[in-house]
């Protein structure tokens, strides 16, 4: 099983990693992309079956990724993972086919409680 | 817990819920301690380089969320969320934690702001870079492994043009 952590912060991409890794994940194969537009180029060559993305990026931003992932018909579980999370930017995010908001800061339990329901070993 | 629903007197967030905010991060992401700081902070330690975190905030709410933290507590931050060692962070790491960790205060204090509103990047800057002029609405000054960090919270007065909101 493949994941793709989509975020313009290194560091909150490596926080994501270490996150997956304390949650029980550590195992699965992790790919990397700084914004929307960086992702759909390596979902385009090699989907993965998870997406986290941060919501606010560079370029195109965690939501138009997800619109962009729709027009294209990829069916690819999508979540966010965000420091903003109002009741609109959920509506949008759900409307949108987002599973989940994992609000940061964020735990491991938050982690393994939210991501298990969506990874098979 | 951190609190998600808006409420109607959030311009008179109180220094407690800068503190929640900043021991849930603090705690979760890199298991660093902070408390809050109870002296009277007349001046900053000038032996100290300091980063300022900036992020404006428009929308219903106009204003900005400033983190101030030393270097030193920076380049912690930094080693927590690289798995390195402090000597080994990068200045471009320093930038991009420092830039995180005020947006993740800004994102959740976000919700408790009135009305919608949208939040800029964040910017980083070298030392304690405060155009002081509009209303602090919230600040509160924290000690992390010993040294002073400061969250303040900038509501732009109607009419007045300032570089900080």
């Amino acid at each position: 099983m493949k994941i793709l952590i989509v975020d313009d912060s290194n560091a909150m991409r490596m926080i994501v990693r270490r996150t997956l890794r304390e949650a029980g994940f550590g195992h699965l194969e992790v790919q990397q992309a700084s914004d929307g537009n960086e992702a759909l180029e390596l979902i385009r060559k090699n989907p993965p079956d998870l997406i986290l993305s941060d919501w606010n990026m560079p370029n195109k931003s965690g939501l138009e990724l997800l619109y962009a992932l729709n027009e294209e018909g990829y069916k690819i579980t999508f979540g966010f993972i965000t420091t903003e999370g109002t009741a609109e930017m959920r509506a949008k995010a759900a409307q949108a086919g987002a599973k989940f908001i994992i609000n940061k800061p964020f735990t491991a339990e938050t982690f393994a409680q939210t991501l298990g329901a969506f990874i098979k070993d | 817990m951190l609190q998600t629903t808006p409420k109607p007197d959030a311009i008179a967030l109180s220094a407690n819920v800068l503190l929640e905010l900043a021991e849930s991060i603090w705690s979760s992401l890199l298991e660093l301690d902070i408390q809050r700081s109870d002296d009277p902070v007349t001046e900053w330690p000038c032996d100290q380089p300091l980063l300022t975190g900036r992020v404006v905030v428009d929308g219903d709410w106009q204003g900005s969320i400033l983190l101030v933290c030393p270097k030193a507590i920076a380049c912690k931050a930094a080693a927590a969320m690289f798995g390195v060692s402090p000597p080994d962070v990068a200045e471009t790491d320093l930038s991009d934690t420092m830039g995180e960790l005020t947006h993740m205060l800004s994102g959740n204090l976000k919700s408790l702001l009135p009305g919608p509103c949208r939040l800029s990047p964040s910017s980083v800057t070298e030392g304690y870079n405060i155009t002081m002029g509009n209303r602090i609405a919230a600040q509160v000054f924290l000690r992390s492994e010993g040294l002073l960090l400061q969250i303040i919270l900038f509501e732009r007065e109607k009419n007045y043009e300032n570089p900080d909101c």
